[in-house]
C-alpha cells in the first residue's frame, strides 16, 4: 500500500518536473524562428537548419509535456455526462479510461520503438540539405510513450486506492 | 461490412468512451487503433509511426503554442486596461458607448491572439466591473463581452483555424484572410444591435455623467494606448499577409514582440513568465495530443472513403447542395453544444470536407462557416467555453443563470452572420482570392 503510495508520487513528480522544464523548449524555437526571419531579411542567407531543428525540438516539447497533463488531468474530455457520474462510479470510469489509454500509449510504444531502431540500424538521415540523423529524434516518440504509461498506471492506481478507501470514510 | 456501418461502430464507441471521461486525444487514438488493425489488418500499424512523427515534428503546428502563448502573455500586460481606458474615454458620454468599445477592444484583441480566452478573461476583469458600476444592465455587459470575446478564433490570428487548415489542407494564410470580414460582420452586428438597445430602452446603459467626462486632452493622451497593439498586430498579420514570413515565423515574432510588451509596461517577473510558459505548454500540448491522436482515427476515415459512397448517395437521391450544407450546419450547432470545437473539427471534417469539396463548394468557405458555426457552440448552454470564463471572473451575485439569458442575443446574432455569409460567400472568399 505505502510502495504504491510513493509509486503513484514519484511518477506524478517526474511528470511535472520533466513537463515543467520542457515547456521552456518553446522559448528555443522561437529564438530559432526569430534568428531565420532576420538572417533571410536582413542579411539574406536564411539558414538550413532553424526549420528542421525547431520542428525536433517541438517533438521533444510535445513528447514531455503531453504525460505532465496527464498527471494533472488536463486532457480535454466530453464531461458533460461524466461530471453527474456518482464519485465511486467515477472511479471506475477513471480506471476503464485509464485503460483505454494505455492500448494508445502501448501501441504507441510498439510501433514508435520499432521506427526508432530501424532508423539507427539503417543511420537514417533526414533528405534535407542540413540532413541530421533521424535515430535519436524518433527517439521522443517511444519516450514520450514509455512516461505516458507509467502516469496512466499510476493513475490507475490512484483510482483503485480512493476506491478502496472509500466506503472507510 | 459497410463503411457506413463501420463508421457508425466507430461513432458509437467514441460517444460511450467519451461519456466515461475518456480524454479527447486518446480516445479517437484507440478507437482508430482498434478499427486499423481490425479492419485494415496489423500491417496497416506501420503508417502510423511516421504520421506521428511527422506531425509532432511538423513545422506548422509550432504556431498553436506560440499564438496562445501570445494571448497568455496579454493578459499580464496592461494592453488591455489602456484600451479600454481610451474607449472609456471617448465612447463613454454615449449611450451604450462602453459595450461598443467592449466589443472593439475584443476585437483588437481578437487580431493580436489566437485563443477566445484571453479577452473573454480580460475584458471580464476590466470591462465588465467598470459597466456594472456605470449601471449598465448585466445582461448587455456580460453579452458583449461573451459575444465579443468568442471573436478571438475568427479574427485571425486563430488556433482553430491552424487545426482545421492542419486536417484539410486549405492554406492557414488564406484561412486567416478569410475570416477577417466576417469577424468584422459580427463585431457590427453586435454594435449595432447594442445602439439599436440602448436607444429604444434608455437607461439599459447610460452614458457616463458629465463631470466624469474626460477633456479632449486626456481623451488624445489616450491614443497612445493603440500604440503597442498595433505594433503587435503589424508583427504578427502584417507580416504574414505582406509575405515576410510564414504563418510560423509571424507567431515566433509576435511572441517575442509580446514579451517585450510586457517588458515595456515593466510587467515581466519571472513568475509572469514562467507561468505563461507552464500555461502555455499544457494548453498547446493539449491541442497537439488531440490532433496527435486523430491520425490513427482519420486513417480509418480516410481508407474506408465514406465521403465519396455519401456523395454518390447524395448524388444519386438528388439533394440539393445546400440542403445538405444546411444540415451539416445544424448537425454542427448541436455537436457543438456538448463539445468543444476541437473534437467537433476532429471527427467531423474527414467526412464533411470532402462531400463538401465534391459538391462543389468552397473548403475554404466551409471552414470559415465551420469557424463562425463554432463561434455559437462557444456561447451554447450548457456546454461552452466562453461561459465558464465568464463564470470564472464575474462578480459575486451573478449566476450562471444570468450568464445564459445574457448570451441568448448574442448567439442570434451569431446565427444572423452565419447565414448572411452562407449567403454571400464573397464576404469570406474575396480577401483570399486578392492573395491569389
Amino acid at each position: 500500500m505505502q510502495k504504491l503510495k510513493k509509486f503513484i508520487t514519484i511518477i506524478g513528480s517526474m511528470n511535472r518536473g520533466l513537463g515543467k522544464i520542457s515547456s521552456f523548449v518553446l522559448m528555443l524555437i522561437m529564438l530559432f524562428l526569430c534568428y531565420e526571419v532576420v538572417m533571410r531579411y536582413f542579411f539574406n542567407s536564411p539558414t538550413i537548419w532553424v526549420h528542421e531543428l525547431s520542428g525536433f525540438s517541438f517533438a521533444f516539447y510535445l513528447a514531455l509535456t503531453g504525460p505532465w497533463l496527464l498527471e494533472r488531468k488536463e486532457h480535454v474530455s466530453v464531461d458533460i455526462v461524466y461530471s453527474r457520474f456518482p464519485a465511486r462510479f467515477r472511479l471506475t470510469a477513471d480506471i476503464i479510461a485509464y485503460l483505454v489509454c494505455l492500448t494508445f500509449f502501448v501501441v504507441l510504444f510498439w510501433v514508435g520503438g520499432k521506427d526508432m531502431l530501424h532508423a539507427f540500424k539503417i543511420n537514417q538521415h533526414s533528405y534535407t540539405v542540413w540532413g541530421p540523423p533521424l535515430g535519436p529524434v524518433k527517439l521522443f516518440v517511444p519516450v514520450a510513450a514509455v512516461l505516458f504509461i507509467l502516469q496512466a498506471l499510476a493513475g490507475i492506481c490512484d483510482a483503485v486506492l480512493k476506491f478502496r478507501e472509500g466506503p472507510a470514510k | 461490412m459497410s463503411p457506413v456501418l463501420i463508421v457508425l461502430l466507430m461513432f458509437l464507441a467514441l460517444v460511450v468512451l467519451f461519456v466515461l471521461g475518456t480524454p479527447v486525444a486518446f480516445a479517437l487514438g484507440t478507437v482508430g487503433l482498434i478499427f486499423i488493425v481490425t479492419i485494415l489488418g496489423p500491417a496497416k500499424l506501420q503508417i502510423l509511426p511516421h504520421a506521428v512523427f511527422a506531425q509532432m515534428s511538423g513545422e506548422v503546428l509550432i504556431a498553436i503554442p506560440l499564438f496562445i502563448m501570445i494571448g497568455s502573455l496579454l493578459d499580464k500586460s496592461g494592453i488591455a486596461d489602456d484600451m479600454f481606458e481610451l474607449i472609456y474615454k471617448w465612447l463613454g458620454p454615449m449611450p451604450g458607448g462602453l459595450a461598443v468599445g467592449t466589443v472593439l477592444v475584443c476585437v483588437v484583441i481578437a487580431a493580436i491572439v489566437g485563443i477566445v480566452g484571453a479577452a473573454t478573461v480580460t475584458m471580464g476583469l476590466i470591462a465588465l466591473p467598470a459597466m456594472l458600476s456605470r449601471n449598465y444592465k448585466k445582461e448587455i455587459a456580460i453579452g458583449c463581452i461573451s459575444g465579443g470575446g468568442a471573436l478571438g478564433f475568427l479574427i485571425p490570428p486563430s488556433v482553430t483555424m491552424i487545426v482545421y487548415s492542419s486536417v484539410t489542407g486549405v492554406s492557414i494564410g488564406k484561412m486567416f484572410l478569410g475570416g477577417i470580414l466576417p469577424g468584422l460582420l459580427l463585431a457590427s452586428l453586435y454594435i449595432i444591435y447594442i445602439i439599436i438597445r440602448s436607444f429604444v430602452q434608455p437607461g439599459i446603459c447610460p452614458a457616463i455623467p458629465k463631470d466624469e467626462r474626460a477633456t479632449w486632452g486626456e481623451k488624445f493622451l489616450a491614443l497612445k494606448g493603440l500604440f503597442l497593439p498595433f505594433l503587435l498586430i503589424f508583427s504578427i498579420m502584417g507580416t504574414i499577409f505582406m509575405g515576410l514570413a510564414t504563418p510560423t515565423e509571424a507567431s515566433a515574432v509576435g511572441a517575442l514582440a509580446a514579451i517585450g510588451v510586457v517588458g515595456l509596461h515593466g510587467k515581466l517577473s519571472w513568475d509572469v513568465f514562467s507561468s505563461s510558459l507552464y500555461r502555455t505548454a499544457r494548453l498547446g500540448s493539449m491541442v497537439l495530443w488531440i490532433i496527435i491522436g486523430c491520425l490513427a482515427f482519420s486513417t480509418v476515415i480516410n481508407s474506408l472513403a465514406l465521403p465519396s459512397f455519401l456523395t454518390q448517395i447524395i448524388k444519386s437521391v438528388g439533394l440539393n447542395p445546400w440542403t445538405v450544407l444546411v444540415a451539416m450546419m445544424v448537425s454542427l450547432f448541436f455537436l457543438g453544444m456538448v463539445m468543444d470545437d476541437l473534437p467537433i473539427i476532429m471527427i467531423t471534417t474527414p467526412i464533411y470536407v470532402p462531400i463538401i469539396t465534391s459538391l462543389g463548394f468552397d473548403p475554404l468557405w466551409y471552414g470559415i462557416l465551420f469557424i463562425l458555426n463554432m463561434q455559437m457552440a462557444y456561447l451554447t448552454p450548457p456546454f461552452g467555453f466562453v461561459l465558464f470564463y465568464m463564470k470564472g471572473v464575474v462578480p459575486e451575485g451573478i449566476t450562471m443563470g444570468d450568464i445564459y439569458r445574457s448570451v441568448g442575443p448574442f448567439i442570434i446574432l451569431q446565427a444572423i452572420g452565419l447565414i448572411i455569409v452562407m449567403f454571400f460567400p464573397q464576404i469570406s472568399l474575396w480577401l483570399p482570392s486578392l492573395m491569389g
